[in-house]
This record gives structure tokens, C-alpha cells and sequence, in this order.
């Protein structure tokens, strides 16, 4: 038995310096696991839909809400907005009206005209903003 | 009312996250035996029953402004909280004791009121498996059947509550009774603040 | 006397045995030759190499494991820090993140949230973290495969040898000669493992990892959150106090590693891979003369009444250099006590070494590198 662990206790030092040598296989293999992803509710969802014009384009993602397990009335739609964009744009069964180019993005109800708070990045392409719902 | 058995079936993955701390430090700081320790959770889960009996009632009685549930949820929070502080702190008599005055009764029936008390503040909560089980409940056709609804959502979500008294099996006694008491403090912390400051988390 | 025990008393002996040492050293921080592309860049490895090729020499010379380890860890740490927060700088324009870095998911994945995705995991089988799953500094994937594989190797010997926060809370509570508060109760040891709890759930509850979203008192020296409400600023207020109190004063009263000793929920979370590491420091029973000084001196409040190691245990080493009959020993399981106590403490050296060359050197080499620019 003391043979056996002297052994393995020897091979730890190999076993911790294949961690890291070997680690673009590892995360290959981590990878492949079914709970290897980033959260919807954290990273913004799947996109199912998208607007395309001559210098816009809008990915709208799917409706994702906070929960464990049930979806809570807290939820949110991403909108991944590249170029300038000025119109009508229907999310979760209600429609708003876009404005947005380099400078500013202001998203405001079609109806009431208000303006609708929201999340909203700069990115390199355009913008990122969570409409909550 | 399958419906509310099987919202709360579905769903008490997420009560056993947000009430199971609760339940584990009351078991843990008291170390009773393991049938002691299912008798806590009676009692907690019967404090809950009352408090979904009367959210059920009020759901399909009246419909509450928003800013009225909100204060009403974050006063519930906050007394949860600063119960669960006391817990940490105060020792529950395992024993009745009879005699006189105010100081026995307290005594004798302070166990028996306590922890169902704490069951009752903790459950009236926003949390989404209460949301689920309310929205079901909104849509029924009487105050009974909304109040059966939740009793059935009440038994689907406690079932994963039933292990929980185990851990009162686990050898340690002594350091099982510190991780309680200090569980107690910071979910006691967790839920004031959420009481005061209004948080969603 | 005690340090004798483990003293190779060579210096050539010493030497010969710090070479496997040095060629892993260079191996793992060599970066695949990138090492050698410019004159700062190869004397920094160089420094580097030297650097912990001579806290691994000392350990075996001198025989005590503590003390060197301790230098190396805590440089490691501070350096770690320096690296961090300027390649933050460089990348973001400051140390903070706002809400772009998290809606792009661009936050590196830190070792201690391991604890608050796992129940999401199991359960909703996604991550509750805004990282990145394969990409970037510290992508998801590979700080979880870093994790588990370290922590079956050496139990929560990675508290010791392997995280890039401890050696702050090491640094600070070596300040003082002699602490101001005498008597820790012991029991304090249990916090962690209520956080460990209330965190797990609660981050679970609410898909958010709590603990780093409010509690987490080593965000003053990697990345905070901007300043731009009340909640941001209340997160920041809290984290700065915890880490004044738990990370500095109170190690410094003390002479404790009070935060990674009762606050951390992944010290707690460490410490159930003790009971799979091969590794384990024992109390040699026919050797203790029951005197309490490894009571006294373990900083993570780890030794029991009975001068028995307890399950938190992070094979630091301190409780072994302190002991005065050598009856604290670095063991191997299903080895006899007290045989081969060299042998063991070398077998242990090696995996645990490697973990803190491998994990925070190359931040080190960085530091030092960004040193050298500054002057060359």
C-alpha cells in the first residue's frame, strides 16, 4: 500500500505540470460539457431574429428572464445595434421607436412618445441595449 | 391545483436555495437529534403554510399597488432578517417548562412560536416561485380554490426541503452548531439589507 | 533543532535537488520560447526563475517550509496585483468595470466563484458569470479546470501555494512581532463554511455570484465596479471596509489569515478536497508533547484542541517549522506516520511549488518585466 501511494504521491508533480501544459485539451474536453455556457440571463440569449438595411443592422436575441428554475416577471430583450437606425421596432409584443447612430441611442414608446429606460454599451460596432420587459 | 403541485414540484430547487439557508442554520445552531431537527422544519414549513394561506387569500381578493407589496415584502424581509440575527444568539429551550409568570411562559411556548414565525416572514417574499404560484392563483375562480392552489404548491416545494434536517446526523455537533449560528447571522444580514434597501436580489 | 529534521544540511544536496525545480520553472514560464524575444523580456525570466528557484533552495537548506514559502507567495501576490490591474489599464483605461465589460462578458473568471456557479450548474446547467467560456485572460474553462485539478492534487494546500489573494492576508499578518490580540476563538474557523453555504445558495437564488458582487474585500486590488449609483458605490464602500479590516488589521492584531481563515467561502470549499488529496500534515502522536505551539501558530485557526490537524488545514507549513519535537509532518495517506518524513514534505514541495510557479509566476515575469521597461 505505502508503494502505491509513494508512487502517486511521485506523479503529482507530473500530474500538476500536465494541467497546464495540457490545458488547450482540457478546455476542448470542458467545453463539450452541457453546463459549459455563459447564462443567457448574463449574456444577453440566443438571437432569433435581425433587421438588415444598407448601414444598419439590429440582432434582437430571445426574451430572457431572471430565475432558477421559473421565469420571473423580471426579464430583459438584447438588441445588438450596428450602424445608424432611425424607425419602428417591435419587442416583446410592444412596438418603440429606435433612434440610434454614433453619438446617442434613444429607445421611447411609439405610442406615449416616452422615452424607455434602458441598458445600453458603446461598443466597437455600435451598441448593446437591454430592454427590460 | 396540479397546477400548484407541480409549479411547486418544478420549482423547489429554487425555494430550497432562497429558504433552505434559513432552515439549515436554525437546524445547525440547535444540533437536536435528527427527529428534533425534522420537528424544526415542521414548524418552519408550517409558518410558511399560514403565510401562503394568506397571500393566496389576498391574491384573489384584492390586487395590491406594486409600491404596497414592495414595503410590505421589504418589512417581511426585514423581520425575517433580524429574526434570524437573534438565532444566531438565543437558545431555543428543548424542554417545556411549567410554572408562572411571564418569563416560563415565555419559555414554554418560545420554541413553539419561533421558528414558525420565522417560517411565516420568510415565505412572504417576491421571489419567482411565489410570482408563479400567484400568477396561477390570480386566475382561479374562488378565494378556496386559490388557497388550495397554493397549499398544493406549498407541498410540491417542500419536498426538497426534506433532507435538509439530515445534516443534524453529521458527527461535529460543535462545529456544526458554530457554521449554524454564523449561517444565521449572515442570512439574517442578507435579508435586512434587502428589507431596508429595497434590492431585488 | 526542529528545522534540522528537514535540513538536507547540503548545500549540494540542495542544490540537486532544487534542479528539477529549475528546468519545471523554465519549462512552465517559458511561454513556448516568448520568453526570449527581447533583451527586458529575457532578463525578467531570468529574475523570475532565480527568484523562486531560491525560495525552493532555501526551503531544503534551511528546512523550514513556512517561511520561504511565505516570501514567495506574498511577492507573488503583490506582483500578481501590479500585473493585473496594469494590463487593465492598458486594455480598459482603468481598473474598474462597467456594465459593457459585463454585458460582453468580458470579466476574467476568479477561482473563488467556482463556489457560487457550481448549484446553477447542476441544476440550470449554465454559468452564472459574465466570462468568457474559452477565450482571454482567465476564460472560464480553463480557471474551473485549474481549480479542480489543483485542489484533488494538493486539498486546500492551494491556499497556500496556489491563490493569487492570500499572500496579501499572509503578508499583512507577518507584520507585527508579536500580535496584539492574543486569544482567537477557534470557532471562527466555521465562518467560511457558513459563507460557503449562504454564498452557494444565494448566488443560486438570484443568478448573480453575490459574493464577488458584494463581499469580495480582494476586488480593491484586481478589478471594482465603477462608481456611477448608490448601489455601486455602497458595493464599493463595503469592499474597501472588509478589506481594511479582514485582509489588514486584523492579521496585522492578530497574526492571522483572517480573511482566508473565516470569510473565504472557497478556503471552506478547498477544504473538502482535503479528504481526496493525497497530501495531509499529521500529528505524529508518539512524538507530541502536547505544548500547543502549532495551535498557537497556525495562521487559518486550523489545529484542534488536540494538536490534531483539522479539515481545514492548507499545508502551509507553519505548524511543522514551529513544532519543537517534530511531531507536525507533512504525510502521505496510507504511508506509516512518522516514516520517511523527508520524503513526504519533498513529495509534497514539488506538486505545490509548481502550482505557484506555474499559476501566478507568469503574472510575476509580467511584473517584473513592466519593472525593467520603467528602467531600461
Amino acid at each position: 500500500m505505502k508503494y502505491i501511494s509513494y508512487t502517486f504521491a511521485s506523479l503529482m508533480t507530473l500530474a500538476m505540470m500536465l494541467i497546464f501544459i495540457n490545458m488547450g485539451c482540457w478546455m476542448q474536453m470542458a467545453s463539450a460539457l452541457p453546463f459549459m455556457k455563459v447564462d443567457p440571463w448574463i449574456s444577453g440569449g440566443e438571437v432569433t431574429d435581425s433587421i438588415v438595411g444598407d448601414n444598419y443592422s439590429i440582432r434582437i436575441h430571445e426574451a430572457v428572464y431572471q430565475g432558477l428554475f421559473v421565469e420571473d416577471r423580471n426579464g430583459y430583450i438584447q438588441l445588438d445595434v450596428n450602424g445608424c437606425y432611425e424607425g419602428e421596432i417591435e419587442l416583446g409584443g410592444s412596438s418603440y421607436l429606435l433612434i440610434a447612430d454614433e453619438e446617442q441611442l434613444v429607445l421611447s414608446d411609439s405610442g406615449s412618445g416616452a422615452a424607455v429606460d434602458v441598458k445600453k454599451c458603446r461598443t466597437s460596432g455600435g451598441w448593446v441595449v437591454r430592454v427590460g420587459i | 391545483m396540479i397546477e400548484g403541485l407541480l409549479i411547486g414540484l418544478s420549482v423547489g430547487a429554487s425555494c430550497l436555495a432562497s429558504c433552505g439557508p434559513l432552515v439549515i442554520s436554525v437546524i445547525m445552531k440547535n444540533t437536536p437529534t435528527t427527529f428534533g431537527a425534522y420537528a424544526y422544519l415542521g414548524k418552519f414549513l408550517s409558518g410558511r403554510l399560514l403565510a401562503y394561506i394568506i397571500i393566496a387569500f389576498m391574491v384573489s381578493m384584492a390586487h395590491g399597488t406594486e409600491w404596497q407589496t414592495r414595503n410590505f415584502v421589504g418589512a417581511t424581509n426585514l423581520i425575517a432578517g433580524l429574526m434570524m440575527i437573534a438565532n444566531a444568539f438565543i437558545k431555543l429551550p428543548s424542554y417545556c417548562v411549567k410554572g408562572r409568570g411571564f418569563k416560563s411562559l415565555v419559555r414554554q411556548y418560545a420554541p413553539q412560536v419561533y421558528v414558525p414565525t420565522l417560517g411565516f416572514f420568510s415565505a412572504i417574499n417576491a421571489c419567482p416561485p411565489i410570482i408563479a404560484a400567484a400568477t396561477s392563483a390570480a386566475v382561479a375562480e374562488s378565494a378556496v380554490e386559490a388557497i388550495m392552489t397554493f397549499i398544493m404548491f406549498f407541498i410540491g416545494s417542500s419536498v426538497y426541503m426534506l433532507p435538509l434536517p439530515l445534516i443534524s446526523a453529521a458527527r461535529d455537533k460543535e462545529a456544526l452548531q458554530s457554521i449554524g449560528k454564523f449561517a444565521s447571522v449572515i442570512v439574517g444580514i442578507v435579508m435586512v439589507a434587502k428589507g431596508l434597501l429595497g434590492f431585488d436580489y | 533543532m526542529k528545522n534540522k529534521l528537514y535540513s538536507t544540511g547540503s548545500i549540494w544536496k540542495s542544490i540537486l535537488l532544487t534542479l528539477p525545480m529549475l528546468f519545471i520553472s523554465m519549462l512552465m514560464l517559458s511561454r513556448g520560447g516568448a520568453v526570449l524575444t527581447s533583451q527586458t523580456e529575457s532578463l525578467a525570466y531570468l529574475i523570475t526563475i532565480m527568484f523562486y528557484c531560491s525560495m525552493f533552495f532555501m526551503m531544503l537548506y534551511k528546512g523550514a517550509t513556512d517561511k520561504w514559502r511565505a516570501i514567495a507567495f506574498i511577492v507573488s501576490a503583490v506582483l500578481f496585483s501590479v500585473s493585473f490591474m496594469h494590463n487593465l489599464v492598458d486594455l480598459r483605461g482603468s481598473v474598474t468595470y462597467s456594465d459593457e465589460e459585463t454585458m460582453m462578458c468580458e470579466i476574467p473568471f476568479c477561482h473563488i466563484v467556482t463556489t457560487m456557479v457550481l448549484i446553477p450548474a447542476a441544476i440550470k446547467q449554465t454559468i452564472i458569470f459574465p466570462g468568457s467560456i474559452m477565450s482571454g485572460f482567465a476564460s472560464i474553462s480553463s480557471m474551473l479546470i485549474i481549480v479542480f485539478g489543483s485542489s484533488v492534487i494538493l486539498g486546500r494546500g492551494f491556499c497556500s501555494w496556489g491563490c493569487f489573494y492570500g499572500g496579501w492576508d499572509d503578508g499583512f499578518s507577518r507584520t507585527a512581532r508579536k500580535p496584539f490580540i492574543k486569544a482567537v476563538n477557534s470557532a471562527y474557523r466555521w465562518f467560511a463554511f457558513a459563507m460557503l453555504i449562504v454564498m452557494a445558495l444565494w448566488s443560486a437564488a438570484t443568478i448573480m455570484p453575490q459574493y464577488c458582487n458584494w463581499l469580495c474585500p480582494f476586488k480593491l486590488v484586481t478589478e471594482r465596479d465603477a462608481i456611477v449609483d448608490i448601489e455601486s458605490l455602497m458595493k464599493n464602500i463595503v469592499m474597501f471596509s472588509l478589506f481594511v479590516a479582514l485582509v489588514v488589521v486584523l492579521p496585522v492584531l492578530t497574526k492571522k489569515r483572517i480573511q482566508c481563515a473565516t470569510f473565504c467561502p472557497m478556503g471552506a470549499f478547498e477544504s473538502l478536497f482535503n479528504k481526496v488529496s493525497l497530501f495531509q500534515v499529521k500529528n505524529n502522536e508518539s512524538k507530541c508533547i502536547g505544548c500547543g505551539k502549532c495551535q498557537k501558530a497556525c495562521p487559518l485557526l486550523a489545529i484542534g484542541k488536540d494538536n490534531k490537524p483539522l479539515i481545514n488545514c492548507a499545508k502551509c507549513g507553519k505548524c511543522v517549522d514551529e513544532c519543537p519535537t517534530g511531531a507536525m509532518q507533512f504525510h502521505i495517506k496510507g504511508t506509516p506516520v512518522g516514516s520517511k518524513i523527508t520524503t513526504a514534505r519533498l513529495l509534497f514541495l514539488y506538486p505545490a511549488y509548481t502550482l505557484m510557479v506555474t499559476l501566478i509566476g507568469g503574472s510575476v515575469l509580467e511584473a517584473i518585466r513592466l519593472g525593467l521597461s520603467l528602467i531600461m
